[in-house]
């Protein structure tokens, strides 16, 4: 098959960063050939959904489920390439060679080929029942189990086991929820609020069961229908949900000689170690706000992340830096973590920690270092522009609810 | 025929502070104050369910407390993703301290 001719940006991965990426360089201005290559069969779409709305009214997708309608990819003159794989890139011929043959030339390429769910591989493993989620065909398998009464058990409580079992109770099954960790979600919130989750899901009904391993997955005729937990007890079960973390996908990456470590390496301006490529998202290890490098496996960091290097490709490169920032929906709370909550600050409570709406401000040396809100989101806004702009702060003013926080903007401004 | 619908005084609303309104036949609103000229758009955000008035006002932009996305006050139109469909936006009139929304 032909080589199209127009060299271009090749875009891989139809995904929110992908989709983005093509967006934000026409909006740069970016003339040349766009191609967005991606191996789902849907229009580029929403993850955060999956694990909520699509399980609790799997009848109709949400609003602006799709990053750009249809009509949006022919009017910006991008060539969608939906279910079919790019295999290999080749970075002398600076070419990328599809899985139905095809190969499309590029000038720069963006890869934003995400990550895959870690799988489980103890025995059992591969009987029906078992769910994973990443993806809208994984969401809507999942959600036919979840029917009122059904017993639900989740191996892992980081955020998507967490924000499913949420959902789960939402459809009033029974659940489970067996985590390694003595805290859920202890890598996203930090011990102190992680502890504080797993008391709203226990008020909510959830079986929390934490510092607990599965020993083995107990099956009949092929379908799971229990666990037996490393303690010895049996648990039984109708389904079970597997949400023990992603494995970026690095292949391509790694064949093209490109630099690994934990993702692929990248500078501010998300260029990897061959400049004429580009990695985002879940996929890139950036260099990170408070020093070092890391994967940002969040919304935030694909969109804009993809946003900064599609700018950078037009001629307009800006480092991109930015402190972490993620929300979590949970029955009814929605918590939002900017910055860093992991480390040993000073934790200054502005409302009341033991009710579901409050603001946590994490501070070293009077600056702000990270932020939690629970149904606080409107304190994000000024909590944002307080660290970004290293404005020290008064941690009594802070705890006050009755100081507006623009006014410690102002002060100091 | 256009009518004045009350919204609110003109000392409830400050710069970086809009207040939401509710008024009879209209979605919630929220009124800007920039400059001393005041402005009313739709409050709930056209990507999550969320209300515009806990955002963040930085001169003509409101940010949307929930994803990060943002709307130009005045117009209404989407000026930060994931924000992509614009807000409406009415116009107003200010008499004696009091803001109107003008309808159509």
């Amino acid at each position: 098959m032909a080589v199209t001719d127009a060299k271009g940006v090749v875009i891989i991965g139809a995904n929110l960063a992908g989709g983005r990426a093509a967006e934000a360089l026409r909006t740069a201005g970016y003339e040349g050939a766009i191609t967005l290559i991606g191996d789902e069969t849907e229009l580029p779409y929403e993850r955060p959904p999956l694990s909520k709305e699509v399980l609790t009214e799997p009848d109709t997708l949400p609003a602006q489920f799709y990053i750009l309608d249809s009509a949006d990819y022919a009017e910006n003159n991008i060539d969608l390439r939906l279910g079919v794989r790019a295999e290999r890139l080749d970075t002398v011929g600076q070419k990328v060679e599809l899985s139905d043959g095809s190969e499309v030339a590029f000038e720069q390429v963006i890869l934003a080929t995400g990550a895959r769910v870690r799988r489980l591989n103890i025995e059992g493993s591969d009987l029906k029942g078992i769910h994973y989620l990443r993806t809208l065909e994984d969401a809507r398998a999942l959600s036919e189990e979840l029917k009122p009464g059904a017993r639900i058990g989740f191996i892992g409580m980081g955020v998507i086991g967490a924000e499913v079992a949420a959902s789960a109770r939402k459809r009033g099954c029974e659940v489970i929820t067996i985590e390694p960790l003595e805290i859920p979600m202890a890598r996203a919130l930090g011990p102190r609020f992680g502890a504080w989750l797993a008391q709203v899901h226990r008020e909510e009904g959830v079986d929390v069961r934490l510092g607990c391993g599965v020993s083995s997955i107990l099956g009949e005729q092929g379908r799971v229908n229990g666990v037996i937990l490393n303690d010895g007890e049996q648990v039984d079960l109708d389904a079970l949900v597997v949400g023990i973390g992603v494995i970026p996908n690095l292949e391509l990456a790694e064949a093209a000689g490109l630099e690994i470590d934990n993702g692929i390496v990248v500078n501010e301006f998300a260029q990897t170690s061959n400049p004429a490529i580009y990695a985002v998202g879940d996929v890139a290890n950036s260099p990170l706000y408070f020093g070092g490098r890391g994967r940002c496996e969040t919304y935030q960091n694909a969109q804009d992340q993809a946003i900064f290097a599609a700018r950078a490709i037009a001629g307009q490169a800006e480092p991109y830096l930015k402190p972490q920032w993620f929300w979590t929906d949970q029955f009814d709370i929605n918590i939002q973590v900017l910055g860093d909550v992991i480390s040993d600050a000073e934790v200054v409570i502005r409302g009341d920690e033991n009710s579901r709406q409050f603001s946590a401000f994490f501070v070293q040396d009077n600056l702000i270092r990270g932020l939690l809100t629970v149904n606080q989101a409107k304190d994000m806004g000024a909590g944002r522009r307080l660290l970004e702009r290293s404005i020290p702060v008064d941690t009594v003013a802070l705890a006050d609810v009755n100081i507006d926080l623009r006014q410690l903007l102002k002060k100091t401004a | 025929m256009s009518s004045k619908i009350l919204l609110c005084k003109t000392d409830a609303v400050s710069d970086g502070a809009p207040l939401n309104v509710n008024v009879e036949g209209f979605p919630s609103l929220a009124v800007y104050e920039l400059d001393g000229d005041y402005f009313a758009t739709d409050n709930l955000c056209t990507h999550g369910n969320a209300m515009l008035t806990d955002g963040y006002q930085e001169g003509e932009e409101i940010e949307c407390p929930f994803h990060g996305g943002a709307f130009n006050i005045k117009t209404g139109e989407p000026t930060a993703f994931p924000c992509q469909v614009a807000i409406k936006s009415y116009p107003v009139t200010v008499e004696n301290n009091e803001i109107y929304l003008v309808s159509a």
